[in-house]
């Protein structure tokens, strides 16, 4: 039996939890050359220098790269010392974690207008929930204007939030879910227009944007700004941005990926 | 499996006096001339006196530690050094740790709670949302 048919034969999510884990990653986002990365945290993607020569990383290292597995050559650098992110395990697990002290992995790519549509995912967890501080975010190297990200908001007390501000600046936040430090999925995809906010799988919001988006930097543990950055105190276990329509499919699967990744039962 | 070497950790708070010196001193002890005079940025935490402060917290190898017990810095790690760098200024900055108005610099503690205790608190957002 091939897998397709497998899944055919077996109903309902049961299928696509066990088959989907075998026959699909993320890869497949990115097969017709679309822009974005992909990170994963197992060591063998993992390095303690930012020029990717250090190797072998172990619990309780510091990460200076993490490779970008879409083929975009994205890989994610910090060349300070001590903003670099730690690599933890427990064996079965993987993450890299955020001090929330300046920590932080980042890269430029191709300037784009992401209004276009495109899909962020990430799954880890906040370990304090201090104002700004965001998990993953999209930004302008040029502008502290556009900026996309999902962060802890204690301070207008409706909790974990998401922002998108377009480059005229106007602030789309719509109101996320109850913030804890639990581990998540978290996805935000935008889509004919709609910007959809996903907590394990399920909607907390949706809403109407319009405007372009024009950013070029990605960061991982902060929102970078020409000023100071919003840190996060965080785990994150693995991360995804496509600059692409994504399917409901699609977006289910990254979901489950990344879920598994987390050790996360959606 | 092999365990890590980085088994010391250091969390600093340079006041905004102190940033560029405690920036040569990061890249002279931290032995990466590439990216370490960026090490401290903007302020981002200030005491109760309004003094402002740019933090950090990392991981290091135990040798890092040792100028603290010997008094004595280590040669510069690379020729040239990065522009800015001052070594002057990193013996300077070296001489104010936990002096007054100097750096404050604790080992082996969760940094948030050693912001806390240093009397530290961030400062509000410039977030426009």
């Amino acid at each position: 039996m091939t897998a397709r048919s497998i899944s055919r034969s077996i109903a309902g999510p049961f299928a696509r939890s066990i088959v989907g884990r075998l026959t699909w990653t993320p890869t497949q986002l990115f097969a017709a050359g679309q822009q974005g990365v992909w990170l994963d945290t197992l060591p063998k993607y993992l390095y303690e220098d930012s020029a990717g020569t250090i190797e072998d990383v172990v619990n309780g290292d510091p990460v200076g790269r993490a490779d970008d597995r879409s083929g975009n050559g994205n890989h994610l650098t910090q060349a300070t010392s001590a903003d670099r992110p730690t690599y933890g395990t427990d064996g079965a697990l993987d993450w890299l974690a955020y001090d929330g002290a300046g920590d932080f992995l980042s890269n430029n790519f191709p300037s784009s207008d992401v209004s276009t549509g495109f899909f962020l995912a990430v799954a880890g967890n906040w370990n304090d929930l201090p104002d700004n501080a965001y998990l993953f975010s999209l930004g302008s190297s040029s502008s502290d204007t556009p900026v996309v990200g999902i962060r802890s908001n204690s301070a207008s007390g409706s909790g974990l939030s998401l922002v998108y501000r377009t480059d005229d600046s106007t602030n789309n936040q719509p109101v996320g879910a109850t913030q804890d430090t639990n581990k998540h999925v978290f996805t935000l995809r935008l889509l004919s227009g709609e910007l959809e906010f996903r907590v394990d799988g399920v909607q907390v919001n949706n809403l109407p944007v319009s405007g372009s988006t024009t950013i070029d930097r990605i960061a991982l543990g902060a929102l970078l700004r020409s000023g100071a950055g919003f840190h996060a105190n965080a785990n994150v276990h693995a991360a995804l941005f496509c600059l692409d329509n994504v399917t409901d499919t699609e977006r289910d699967q990254v979901e489950s990926y990344l879920a598994d990744r987390a050790g996360i039962t959606l | 499996m092999t365990t890590t070497e980085y088994t010391r950790s250091v969390t600093i708070a340079a006041p905004s006096t102190w940033i560029d010196g405690a920036n040569s001193l990061a890249t002279l002890m931290g032995q990466n001339p590439v990216g370490d005079m960026r090490t401290f940025k903007t302020p981002t935490y200030v005491d109760s006196a309004g003094v402002e402060c740019a933090v950090t917290h990392t991981v290091v190898r135990p040798a890092l530690l040792d100028p603290l017990d010997t008094g004595t810095l280590p040669p510069d790690p690379a020729d040239p050094m990065p522009n800015g760098y001052s070594r002057t200024a990193a013996e300077d900055a070296f001489a104010s740790i936990n002096q007054p108005g100097g750096i404050l610099m604790a080992i082996d503690v969760d940094p948030h709670q050693q912001f806390a205790e240093w009397g530290l608190t961030p400062k509000p957002s410039t977030e426009e949302i």
